[in-house]
């Protein structure tokens, strides 16, 4: 039995080197280790050029029951219910041109292999920009982005992934190529299945192309960084910034555990309760003074306690280190455990105050951002397994009692294993169907997403 | 015709002052705003969430169509009970549940009148963006159902940037929250699916929507123009400078003409074409902004600049337009509306293909577009009681579209596919993006209880709008 | 002679089906049923007189119900005159049914002659007076007879009066007048609130206009609600002979429904090659008493009232006539006056005229939403410029239990001018 199973295999690597050239798949354990996901090793890694080549390697590998793992940067594989099983890692690095650039339309179409940070440099040529900016534009892709709904700051002036993507190329578990969306603002000929693919987490399809909304770069832009006694004062000014016809490109809260470089960066310091306020300003010179006006006005009627106004240089130094805290915090330890908070815009104070609570009654340290205009919070703690548990368990009973959800996206492996990393909901059922309708061979991803719908 | 029993059923879960199936009430809704006209088999009004369930638990089981409707103001023959069944009106669940601005955050039945809810949230210095020309009449889960736009799409964005999450009754009657109150809901984006879905996947029966704070100013224009070549280049160069206004309506002189004889918005009939522009910021840099697009009018050789002075002037600017297509019906009732949209830089050269088109076939075609959007709504005007300028009309309509795909645009900016546009699907998307489409039909919906016929082509029958149909 | 079909054939095909119109309907809202909005009304007549596929007895209430305050026309972008499809549709109907006896005694005998009308008012009133009325109410006698039973009880206490003839008493000459007008005085102030006629002489004489007051019959509305158009022209012939020996510069009413329907006596009588030329003569001659006050220059010789003041736009007077701004206009002129508009203000009353009296819980729904918007904006006192309207608001007012006083504008004026004369 496990013969004709390896037999199989290996005439699957030899159709993936037919399709793509033997050069561009890889096997070994050299080469897989770094596709090492959830404790699992790929058997292979191939590294299509094509959206023609991706269907031929799907195909093949539905016909050969292959697990395929989509690979974009690898930023968020280790995020989300836990994989099953991987036979091959189908990575798009080598797919990373520009297809099409429509300055006049304010679109580009992409393929999925290109690096966001990579995009921005192309587009900035042309005084365009593309306002996504999660973690780690400098490796994750844009179909990695896509596939994982991953949002940054500016989500609250340009929206989310879902406003952002007019279109994307997918080819489905069964192999099949499909377009879906377009290059038009507006578009509402059928169904929408580029919102579906849209943080499907490569479950449902493989994107291989996407266009996207570009918007021309600011003229101006501005961060101003604020330090509050307390997070009541910083979201009592964000209450009132957000009942403002003002609009920032990011309001951006961070305690004194996370923010200890941010702060030395920007020249302050954070102590025990204070947090960092940081709000930026972007678009024209008398848009951007406004709002440095008002945001200071704001502040300083607050109790503020120090406001700097950052521009260009110092602005990126300390935007830098803020945008750094992920990997900072999660890089300094094994165990350590990242989760997100999603509660009623008017509660993520609230939640900070419970988060508090739980590390002071559990005794662990506990750093925090926030994205104030969204309701979003990020928690970064490291601590023991059972401590991890206790606490997680904690924390999503807060959200809950304030009306949203806490879900985990780094932990240790044994962690996600024995907790729930997704909050219940109702309409899992379905989700799972669609899933089924999709794949139903389960080769992509298996025990992503769908497979945590409990 | 419909059993008794079903009607018996349907009393003992609504009332009977919840359902009406007198002939004068199956033909009220058999028809639209396109005006095509099928008979349904009754027409039942809830109240309540557990009503619908209900509801779709005795269609389920006696696999009866149910087609969920709101106004029925939609252009695309979404609300037409083509195989008849149960029409499930929404009218009567139109409480406005919660307002929230703290949260960002309005909570409705689908029955609501999306212009009630704007002045629900106007005291609060608050707006829910999409605003269809329909809006005085159209129902927000219409809205949802064919993912409306409507000028102010070109700042802020179309329904599905604004809907959060939906309290969703299955085909099957069974009960599920799709998206969320809150952000980044995990799983797939279902709420996503069900925007623009046309009915076909379920019945909204609440929807949490996104509200943001008004602008602070802003200012409606007008500018004429002696030809439509400048017209439309100044909103290309609009654009492409990276200026968004909050609007830009495109009109030609046939529709200004048109309009004025209903509406006295004060558009000169004299001008080949004619922008409609709302510019919306900060009170402080607004003028920046008017003065900037008057340039790039000026550049296109525009011939006057107007700017209204106050809040009347401004609504009667917007009633001209928002009175658009009804106007067009008091020189001529019935006239096919296209929506197909192009990408924004292609406007020129669509609007010119639209004068080519209305040349070759010999039938009047007016103009209004969401021009910054480049979502045209060419109306193409013809005799009924003459069969061949039907025919030539629609001919027209099927040419403007493949137009539209072959410049890299879509067939519908907002109305969506309906009955009308069928045809068109096969010229935009491959078998496999429509198998793609159907399959998600499948789960959602697999005996294709709901709204039925609409969108996809048929696999063996021929196409749905060559088929002689259309009431006069 | 043209069918009915062919008449209508024109504006019935006018409607595109935009549904714009519902914004407008206070029946839609309420009931959330097609055909109780325009499109729906119009689509049925429709289909029953082009396309044959509904008897016109199927359609008695979308025909009935309609509260024909032109809500929608104003919405619509073509302008479907679908008041006037609901008329037409009811006259044929009426010609196919014939009048009922109630019908025919109230259009054929009493609403012609203003003496017949007052001697069967002076009936309600001793109903009134011996306590046979309120004994009716009480036992549910009235509501044997369905919702006109149900509405009797918002027709108020008949007062002691003595019919057209007491008003015609209060006719005086004035010091160099700089008008003359002919008072169209109505069926309901003669018989109901002879006050208020007096109110109205007063209020022109102020302004210099001398009046006189002619045995002018029923304007003929209610009977062309109903569908008797014949009844209506026969009333309209009276009243273009009574005016044809006068030499007047207007004819003025206080009340909305009369004035619109006065002005149609044009259209009226289009076809009648004899009244043709008379009829426009005398519509163009009538003028709402807002219009007139604002268009002669209203006179500011007022003492303060301190009122907060909201306005109630009767149909016939914002739909039918489009006059808005006038008694805005007049009320904002007040000293003291506190005016505050009310939401939906140009939306119907549920008055209708009779409409109550076939529809009651539909009127009560309308007038609820009505004291909703009134109660909103705190205001002590709701004017009105029309007698239905004002009996309508009046019984709304006081089944809320709202502390608000409901007049007609001339009765407020009325009050101002005296307040000032009190100050010599």
């Amino acid at each position: 039995m496990e013969d004709t199973v390896l037999q199989e295999k290996q005439v699957f690597y030899q159709k993936l080197g037919e399709i793509t050239g033997a050069e561009n798949v890889l096997t070994g354990e050299k080469a897989t280790a770094p596709y090492t996901v959830d404790g699992i090793s790929p058997q292979a890694v191939v590294y299509p050029a094509s959206t023609g080549q991706v269907a031929d390697i799907i195909k093949a590998a539905n016909e050969s029951r292959t697990i395929l793992v989509p690979w974009g940067g690898g930023s968020k594989q280790y995020i989300g219910p836990c994989l099953e099983a991987a036979d091959t890692v189908l990575c798009l690095k080598n797919m990373k041109r520009v297809v099409e650039l429509e300055a006049s339309n304010f679109t580009t179409q992409v393929q999925a292999g290109m690096v966001n940070d990579e995009l921005q440099k192309q587009l900035a040529e042309k005084n365009l920009f593309f306002p996504l900016d999660p973690f780690y534009i400098e490796s994750s892709t844009i179909g990695g982005e896509i596939a994982t709904n991953a949002n940054g700051p500016r989500r609250i002036l340009y929206g989310a992934v879902r406003d952002l993507v007019l279109g994307v190329t997918v080819v489905t578990p069964t192999g099949d190529i499909i377009h879906t969306g377009g290059k038009t603002m507006k578009n509402v000929a059928g169904m929408d299945l580029c919102r579906m693919y849209i943080g499907s987490w490569g479950t449902l399809g493989i994107i291989t192309e996407a266009v996207l909304r570009l918007f021309p770069l600011p003229e101006v832009s501005t961060g101003i960084y604020i330090t509050f006694p307390g997070p009541e004062d910083a979201f009592r000014v964000v209450g009132q910034l957000l009942n403002s016809p003002l609009t920032p490109s990011a309001i951006e809260l961070v305690d004194s555990v996370a923010g200890r470089n941010v702060a030395e960066t920007a020249g302050s310091s954070l102590s025990d309760d204070e947090v960092f306020l940081i709000v930026n300003a972007e678009g024209t010179k008398g848009d951007v003074e406004r709002h440095r006006k008002d945001i200071t006005s704001l502040a300083k009627a607050n109790k503020a306690k120090s406001i700097m106004t950052l521009e260009e240089e110092k602005a990126s130094g300390a935007w830098k280190a803020y945008r750094g805290i992920h990997r900072a915090m999660l890089g300094a330890s094994s165990s350590a455990l990242q989760g997100k908070a999603s509660v009623p815009i008017s509660k993520l104070g609230d939640m900070v105050q419970r988060v508090k609570k739980v590390s002071t009654s559990q005794g662990v340290e506990i750093g925090v951002t926030a994205h104030c205009g969204n309701g979003i919070l990020y928690t970064y703690l490291a601590d023991e397994h059972e401590k991890l548990v206790r606490i997680t368990g904690e924390l999503k009973q807060a959200a809950a009692s304030l009306g949203g959800f806490f879900l985990i996206e780094v932990a240790p492996l044994s962690v996600r294993k024995e907790v729930a990393i997704l909050p219940p909901r109702d309409d899992y059922q379905i989700m799972r169907h669609l899933k089924t309708g999709f794949d139903p061979n389960n080769i992509l991803n298996p025990g992503r997403l769908a497979g945590g719908l409990h | 015709m419909i059993a008794k029993s079903i009607i018996k059923d349907l009393t003992k879960i609504l009332g009977k002052e919840n359902i009406l199936a007198d002939l004068k009430d199956l033909l009220a809704y058999s028809y639209d705003a396109t005006m095509r006209q099928e008979m349904p088999d009754v027409i039942v009004f809830p109240r309540s969430t557990e009503q619908v369930s209900a509801i779709m638990k005795l269609a389920h089981r006696e696999k009866i169509p149910v087609v969920p409707r709101g106004a029925g103001t939609n252009l695309s023959g979404g609300t037409i009970p083509l195989k008849g069944g149960i029409i499930l009106e929404t009218s009567r669940m139109n409480r406005i549940l919660e307002i929230n601005t703290a949260n960002r955050r309005a909570v409705v039945e689908p029955g609501v009148v999306n212009l009630d809810l704007q002045n629900a949230l106007a005291p609060l210095g608050y707006f829910y963006p999409p605003d269809p020309a329909s809006q005085k009449s159209s129902t927000m889960g219409g809205n949802i159902g064919e993912n409306a736009g409507g000028p102010m799409c070109l700042r802020y964005g179309v329904t599905s940037k604004y809907v959060y999450g939906m309290e969703i009754v299955l085909a099957d009657g069974e009960v599920i929250n799709v998206g969320d109150y809150v952000e980044d809901f995990p799983g797939y984006d279902l709420r996503g699916l069900f925007i623009g879905s046309e009915g076909m996947l379920g019945v909204a029966t609440k929807l949490i929507l996104h509200i943001i704070p008004k602008p602070e100013a802003s200012r409606t224009m007008l500018a004429i123009f002696d030809r439509l070549e400048d017209t439309s280049q100044a909103v290309s160069d609009i654009i492409g400078a990276g200026i968004v206004p909050g609007a830009i309506e495109l009109l030609d002189q046939k529709m200004c003409q048109v309009i004025e004889q209903s509406v006295s918005a004060g558009y000169p009939t004299d001008a080949a074409g004619m922008l409609l522009i709302e510019v919306a910021g900060l009170a402080d840099t607004i003028e920046k902004q008017v003065q900037e697009i008057s340039q790039f009018c000026q550049k296109n050789k525009v011939r006057e600049l107007r700017i209204a002075q106050t809040n009347a002037e401004r609504d009667a600017l917007w009633k001209g337009r928002r009175g658009a297509f009804g106007s067009v019906a008091r020189i001529c009732p019935p006239y096919i509306v296209c929506d197909g949209t192009v990408p924004r830089n292609k406007l020129p050269e669509a609007l010119h293909k639209v004068g080519e088109i209305s040349e070759k076939y010999k039938v009047l075609i007016v103009n209004v577009a969401h021009a910054g959007d480049g979502n045209l709504h060419p109306l193409i005007l013809f005799d009924a009681t003459n069969p061949e300028e039907h025919k030539a009309a629609k001919k027209a309509g099927e040419d403007i579209l493949d137009a539209c795909i072959a410049m890299g645009g879509t067939i519908s900016g907002e109305h969506g596919i309906g009955l009308e546009k069928i045809g068109a699907m096969r010229h935009m998307f491959d078998p496999a993006d429509i198998a793609a489409m159907r399959k998600v039909k499948d789960v959602f919906d697999p005996d294709d209880i709901l709204n039925p016929g609409k969108m996809f082509p048929s696999e063996t029958e021929a196409p749905l709008s060559e088929k002689e149909g259309v009431a006069h | 002679m043209p069918t009915v079909a062919e008449e209508l054939e024109e504006v019935l095909k006018l409607c595109n089906k935009c549904g714009l119109c519902l914004a407008g309907c206070p029946i839609y809202k309420i009931t959330g049923i097609e055909w109780t909005n325009a499109r729906g009304r119009v689509a049925l007549l429709r289909n029953a007189f082009l396309d044959k596929k509904v008897e016109l007895s199927d359609l008695k209430d979308p025909i009935y119900n309609c509260l024909t305050c032109n809500g929608c026309t104003e919405h619509c972008p073509p302008a479907v005159p679908t008041g006037e499809i609901i008329f037409r549709a009811r006259q044929e109907l009426l010609r196919q049914k014939g009048q009922s006896w109630i019908q025919r005694m109230l259009f054929h005998k009493l609403l012609p002659n203003p003496e017949m009308l007052h001697k069967a008012t002076k009936l309600l009133r001793l109903a009134d007076v011996t306590g046979l009325r309120t004994l009716a109410r009480k036992t549910g006698l009235t509501r044997l007879v369905g919702d006109a039973g149900k509405a009797e009880a918002m027709v108020p206490k008949v007062p002691a009066s003595e019919g057209l003839e007491a008003i015609k008493r209060m006719v005086k000459k004035i010091d160099r007048p700089k008008y003359h007008a002919a008072y169209f005085v109505g069926c309901y102030a003669p018989n109901f609130a002879p006050e208020k006629a007096a109110a109205t002489i007063r209020v022109l004489n102020k302004n210099r206009v001398e009046v006189a007051v002619p045995d002018f019959a029923c304007c003929g509305l209610p009977a062309a609600g109903y569908g008797d158009m014949e009844s209506a022209r026969d009333l309209a012939r009276k009243n273009i002979d009574i005016a044809s020996k006068m030499k007047v510069d207007a004819i003025v009413t206080p009340c909305a429904s009369c004035s619109s329907f006065l002005k149609d006596y044009a259209k009226l009588l289009a076809d009648d090659s004899e009244w043709a030329e008379k009829a426009k003569g005398f519509a163009g001659k009538v003028r709402d008493i807002s219009e007139f006050l604002v268009d002669i220059g209203l006179s500011t010789e007022m003492g303060e009232l301190k009122r907060k003041v909201t306005f109630h736009d009767p149909c016939h007077l914002a739909h039918h006539q489009k006059i808005k701004d006038q008694p805005r206009t007049i009320l904002k002129s007040i000293p003291g006056v506190e005016f505050v508009e009310m939401g939906e203000a140009d939306m119907c009353c549920g008055a209708a005229g009779s409409y109550a009296f076939k529809n009651y819980d539909l009127s009560q729904k309308v007038l609820e939403r009505k004291m909703g918007n009134v109660a909103r904006t705190g205001a002590d006192t709701l004017v009105s410029s029309c007698p239905a309207c004002i009996m309508q608001l009046s019984c709304g007012v006081g089944q809320q239990k709202l502390p608000v006083s409901v007049l007609e504008i001339v009765e407020l004026l009325d009050e101002a001018y005296r307040n000032a004369r009190g100050k010599d």
